[in-house]
């Protein structure tokens, strides 16, 4: 299917500018603390309506990964998918690179949007994934 | 506050299975008769019903005790995904412990298909391909990284839980395995194979716990519920540590606390093995090893029957299925049976203290975790 045609698995949580992929970060106007996605009530300081979205998670560092064989519906196994810990300060968990040049554990990732999954209907559906990259980790 | 004594009366087991003609109901009635006649006791006796189970639907328990002419009678159902069983127990155990009843029935029954477990509920990890068996995969690979721990040391627990089921004449899969066998079986999520893996199953289990005077007309040896800890760790409060299974820990160590004993005072212990990389990451959380080292348990031998604190020695999750409802519950059964000294085949020489511990949920630790310490009276 067209990469134009993908649809998120998951409404407001990743997206697309100028300088590449990045995940919706909420940052709590009152508080300054960060949630992944915008959230209705800050996880930090319970207050409603004060995250405000900011892009968060373009790098990262691969904290644990496995490659899964036996897939849910819409998954076509083999892939891999692992948590990152984003330089925002938040783990979060994605679809990661595997093959030869896959990153480790430890490893520099950056961030990307790419087709992970196909709903009952057919229309491919986007996610998270992140693959190696050049530089520090931190 | 000062809890009463209460103590275990009878259990009662439908040995796990497929059970595709008979209903969940009578699975679970099957599990209550035996209990209430292991207790010596009537139904008319019982003064609280909490029932376990996650996929049965509404007032499930209600539906199996109708069956059997309850009367009318104070009914929970329970839902705690895969810990429900033993926070079943639990909460029977407060019922008793704090004086509202002197006698209450747990009963814990699922009725499953094939395949992975399929969540309800909207949970983003789930959304976007993670499975039960990989949230363990990737605590697993967590633990190869920072502990040099490796995938045989995973597929030497299931090797050593199928030796324990080969025992125990309830448990499902009674052949042994070896250790070429597991790592070389269908891989599932790396480093765990098929043979690491539980399998769903259909099943019951029940628990009658009695007040002090209940247990003394009961005649036999005495099974006390000395101390208990229930404890939810969720994701959002912390960067998860995925080896550290954090909520094992503080629910065990309020088990402990409440006991007056420590990890080194467990004679054995049956933990929830749904997947090998679990039970060597749990041993740690319950302390019978520092943390990092629960390989070196299976390596030694020292969680298998006849070592240091034998663990699932009914063969585990791994040998037995895993009706999601009852696991918890018949945790409760076959300690009971070790520390009464009945479990032929498989009996812990002179066990005097038991440790039983479960964990449910969807995201690794976002659930429940629930551990409970017997002690023989």
């Amino acid at each position: 299917m067209a990469e134009g045609t993908l649809v998120p698995a998951w409404e407001g949580l990743w997206d697309e500018d100028d300088e590449g992929a990045y995940l919706v970060g909420g940052r709590c106007g009152a508080c300054g603390g960060l949630a992944l996605g915008l959230r209705p009530i800050c996880p930090h300081c319970h207050r409603e309506g004060t995250l405000v979205a900011e892009a968060v998670g373009r790098r990262g560092c691969l904290y644990s990964a496995t490659v899964i064989h036996q897939a849910p519906p819409g998954f076509e196994a083999p892939y891999r998918v692992g948590y990152v810990d984003i330089g925002e300060g938040l783990r979060v968990f994605a679809h990661v690179q595997a093959g030869q040049d896959a990153p480790g554990a430890g490893n520099a990732v950056a961030l990307h949007i790419a087709a992970v999954k196909t709903a009952p209907d057919g229309q491919a559906q986007s996610g998270p994934f992140y693959a190696a990259a050049e530089g520090d980790a931190k | 506050m000062k809890l009463r004594r209460a103590g275990i009366m009878g259990v009662g087991l439908t040995p796990f299975d497929k059970y595709d003609d008979v209903p969940a109901e009578v699975i679970a009635q099957r599990a209550v008769v035996a209990a209430l006649a292991d207790a010596g006791v009537a139904l008319a006796d019982i003064g609280a019903v909490y029932a376990s189970h996650l996929y049965q639907g509404e007032v499930f328990g209600q539906r199996v005790l109708r069956g059997l002419r309850a009367p009318e009678v104070q009914l929970v159902n329970v839902e705690n995904a895969c810990a429900g069983g033993s926070s079943a127990v639990r909460a029977a155990w407060l019922s008793v412990g704090t004086g509202e009843h002197d006698l209450c029935l747990v009963v814990g029954a699922e009725k499953m298909g094939r395949g992975l477990i399929a969540f309800s509920s909207a949970d983003l990890e789930l959304t976007l391909g993670n499975t039960a068996p990989a949230q363990y995969a990737l605590a697993g690979q967590r633990h190869m990284h920072e502990f040099g721990t490796t995938a045989e040391d995973f597929a030497r627990v299931a090797v050593k839980s199928r030796r324990h089921g080969a025992l125990n004449p309830n448990a499902r899969f009674r052949e042994e395995v070896a250790l070429e066998e597991v790592l070389e079986s269908r891989p599932i999520a790396d480093p765990i194979t098929l043979l690491q893996c539980c399998r769903n199953g259909s099943g019951a289990a029940a628990v009658v716990i009695g007040s002090e005077s209940w247990c003394a007309k009961s005649g036999g040896p005495n099974v006390w519920i000395e101390g208990s800890g229930l404890r939810s760790v969720m994701g959002d409060a912390t960067e998860r540590d995925l080896t550290n299974f954090g909520a094992t820990r503080t629910a065990s160590a309020a088990a402990y606390e409440m006991a007056g004993i420590g990890p080194e005072d467990i004679d054995l212990v049956e933990l929830h093995d749904a997947f090998t990389v679990g039970e060597l990451l749990h041993c740690e959380g319950l302390g019978l090893c520092p943390k990092g080292e629960g390989a070196r348990l299976v390596r030694d031998g020292e969680t298998g029957l006849g070592g240091r604190v034998p663990v699932n020695v009914s063969g585990g999750l791994i040998s037995k299925s895993h009706p999601v409802g009852a696991t918890g519950v018949a945790q409760f059964a076959e300690l009971t049976w070790q520390l009464r000294g009945e479990a032929a085949g498989r009996q812990v020489e002179g066990a005097k203290t038991a440790l039983a511990h479960s964990q449910g949920g969807t995201g690794l630790e976002a659930g429940a975790t629930c551990v409970t310490i017997l002690a023989r009276g």
